[in-house]
């Protein structure tokens, strides 16, 4: 079980969910994916993302105006 | 003090101003939420094609990408779903084209022929690893029950590389075949073959070892020749 991360900090949206996708072909089953990004819509964006995507949604950290997210695969 | 009447807004000026910049503001409110609703979709399909990219790239075909995506309204998407599907589609062809490929090569590479009369040939082309030789051995092993056959020529003519891995595989499918009351032989070693076998220890002193098919054929006739004439044991 890998994990990795993506800075996606500076970007709006939907570009930090298609930095996710483009990540998609290297994620193995249960693997873990960190992106961090501060785009005001970021997390009702990852929400949506992972609920179309059958992915789970571990985690949600807010430091600032940036937001932490951790998917698994 | 003078006072520029000109300069001076009225009211109801400054209200309607401020009534039309507040329905500006919404506009452009709107126009943000429908930007960020459509370009989200567009990330979703994005995404979802993605997905079915990275399960293709893991060897899992039966996966397709979802109607929302061929129903896209945008038309290089829904292209994209497209080609993707056929893709899919056609790959699952080409895997399906190799499989039966693989089993007419599997069938074709462990031939076993009725020689004579209880005399059974299995000649060997090419390398034997553990794979092959497990094949080998259900293959033969079936076609000795169901013909019933006393004698088995294993003709390795077309094995250029014997290890001792390789010749423990044929030691135990003769070993095998005689738990089912049927002898083994032996034939086709090429000189460089048992030069390595002697190099490298192999024992094959338990079993019949002869030049060629033809030898192999002429011992199995003379040993049936000889059982006919001994009869059969009285036990």
């Amino acid at each position: 079980m890998a994990e990795k991360s993506i800075d996606a900090k500076g970007l709006r949206c939907p570009q930090p969910v298609l930095k996710i996708a483009a990540k998609m072909p290297e994620m193995k089953a249960g693997d873990i994916l960190i992106v961090e990004a501060d785009c005001p819509t970021f997390e009702e964006d990852v929400r949506k993302w992972c609920e179309r995507m059958k992915k789970t949604l571990l985690a949600v950290n807010t430091k600032g105006h940036a937001k932490t997210v951790q998917i698994q695969f | 003090m003078s006072t520029d009447a000109h300069l001076k807004p009225d009211i109801a000026t400054l209200k309607r101003e401020l009534e039309e910049s507040r329905a500006a503001l919404a506009e452009a409110r709107d126009l943000e939420e429908a930007f960020h609703k459509s370009s989200m979709d567009v990330a979703l399909v994005v995404s979802e094609c993605f997905q079915a990219l990275a399960q293709v790239r893991q060897g899992n075909l039966d996966v397709q990408v979802s109607q929302d995506v061929l129903n896209s309204p945008d038309e290089l998407l829904a292209n994209l779903g497209k080609l993707l599907n056929d893709t899919i589609k056609d790959l699952r062809m080409q895997m399906d084209l190799v499989k039966r490929q693989a089993l007419a090569i599997q069938e074709l590479s462990t031939p076993v022929l009725q020689l004579w009369n209880d005399v059974l040939a299995l000649p060997v082309i090419g390398t034997v690893d553990t794979r092959r030789a497990a094949e080998i051995m259900e293959r033969l092993l079936a076609e000795v029950v169901v013909r019933k056959s006393k004698f088995v020529i294993l003709d390795i003519t077309g094995v250029e590389v014997v290890d001792t891995k390789t010749a423990d595989h044929f030691l135990k499918l003769i070993r095998a075949a005689a738990l089912l009351g049927t002898k083994c032989i032996l034939t086709g070693i090429r000189p460089a073959v048992a030069q390595t076998l002697v190099e490298i220890g192999v024992d094959l002193s338990s079993i019949t070892t002869l030049r060629d098919l033809q030898a192999g054929l002429r011992e199995c006739l003379q040993e049936m020749q000889k059982s006919r004439t001994k009869g059969p044991v009285e036990g």
